[in-house]
């Protein structure tokens, strides 16, 4: 496909931060806790998700309903457009080249959605029996893959709402019995609490547990943490702590939250989860 | 619609095996609904799934009240975070379960947000 002016990007292994090449067109490469999952073209990119065609470069898998062109190196690659589907961007891993450009996406994409196929060179050859299905499967499960441990969505205490429904932090030590110290942690969304914390509080304040409850404060150092910037610090804190990936994400993202509430805000967000993340496995620093 | 072919707005409660393997997927059961019909796929069709949990407003999120009637229990997002196919062979099944359409505006909300999701803001 001509890209014309359009076209840029430095090809296979050409040496590209994360940023220059997080952008419509180009093909990267997908991993989750040190497997392969395969590559992708970006779409569209959103603050903390792709919309992504799945790519593949093995011939073997250049079958219906991909259609085939050539990377930035000349290499054939297959794409599937019509399995397009959002993706986290912390399962991106490295840039791999610029394959279309951002109209041609676009045009592309408009005859689908019109249910007319587009000028390209689609694959005729059909797939093997099974292969729609697990291609499915594959790509809805890398979809769905938020990251998160399973089983870690936690409850926080939220001060907002707590405050709104008469509570306090002197309030919260003496109706479950806490020191100071695991109080104020509580209190500022540090340390979850549990689901029967949640209720003894909400029955001494009148209210249902959902009341008391927000989302983890430090989702957004979490979300911070999926920029691909960091995925080879994060890949590296894993093996070196023997942690899985979405442990260490958590993880890191959880301390920097803690460092961010007890001094400077938010000003170096990126220089914490930096040091988060080598504190997981360098325990002298 | 009833059958494996949906028409755009339909909603299903799809379980997890009808779209992923059930150990990397949180819920048992979403809501999802069709933003791609794709008559002339024999495989799959095109769904963005609804979550209460996990809405993203600013990045045009389609704000979704309850309607039990759809099985939509909690207040919630249509979010292009989830948009992924489903299985044709899978749809109208106890996996797959039609639930009814959406009704505008949100329906047309709903396809407004898939049909712009390539426009760069």
């Amino acid at each position: 496909m001509d890209l014309g002016s359009d076209r840029s990007g430095g090809g296979v292994g050409a040496a590209l931060t994360a940023h220059e090449s997080l952008s419509p067109g180009w093909v990267w490469s997908l991993t989750w806790d040190g497997a392969e999952l395969g590559h992708a073209l970006i779409a569209r990119v959103f603050p903390d998700f792709v919309l992504a065609w799945p790519a593949s470069y093995e011939p073997h898998e250049f079958v219906s309903p991909s259609f085939t062109d050539r990377d930035s190196e000349g290499t054939p690659i297959a794409l599937w457009p019509t399995r397009e589907t959002g993706i986290g961007t912390h399962l991106l891993s490295e840039p791999v080249s610029r394959v279309l450009s951002d109209s041609d996406i676009r045009r592309i994409a408009a005859g689908l959605d019109g249910d007319t196929a587009p000028d390209v060179d689609w694959v005729d050859q059909p797939a093997p029996e099974g292969f729609d299905e697990d291609f499915v499967l594959r790509w809805a499960e890398a979809c769905f893959n938020d990251g998160r441990p399973l089983g870690a969505h936690e409850l926080f205490l939220d001060e907002r709402r707590l405050k709104a429904k008469g509570g306090s932090a002197r309030g919260l030590a003496q109706t479950l019995g806490l020191d100071p110290e695991t109080t104020r942690a509580i209190f500022r969304g540090e340390v979850a609490v549990s689901a029967e914390q949640t209720a003894t509080l909400a029955e001494s304040l009148r209210c249902a547990p959902d009341d008391l409850v927000g989302t983890d404060p430090a989702d957004a150092l979490w979300r911070k943490l999926a920029d691909p910037d960091f995925k080879a610090e994060v890949v590296e804190a894993s093996v070196k702590s023997g942690l899985s990936e979405s442990e260490t994400r958590l993880a890191a993202a959880r301390a920097a939250y803690a460092l961010a509430a007890r001094d400077d805000g938010h000003q170096r967000d990126a220089q914490k989860l930096h040091d988060a993340l080598r504190r997981l496995y360098d325990h002298d620093d | 619609m009833p059958g494996n072919q949906p028409d755009v707005g339909d909603v299903y409660q799809v379980y997890r095996n009808a779209t992923a393997s059930p150990a990397s997927v949180g819920n048992l059961v979403r809501p999802m609904a069709c933003v791609a019909a794709r008559p002339s796929d024999p495989v799959a069709w095109g769904a963005i799934a609804r979550s209460s949990t996990d809405g993203r407003p600013n990045d045009g999120d389609v704000a979704s009240a309850v309607q039990p009637a759809l099985g939509l229990e909690k207040e919630g997002h249509w979010s292009l975070r989830w948009l992924h196919s489903v299985l044709k062979e899978k749809t109208g099944t106890s996996a797959c379960e039609y639930k009814g359409s959406l009704v505008d505006p949100e329906r047309s909300a709903v396809i407004n947000l898939y049909r712009n999701r390539l426009k760069q803001t």
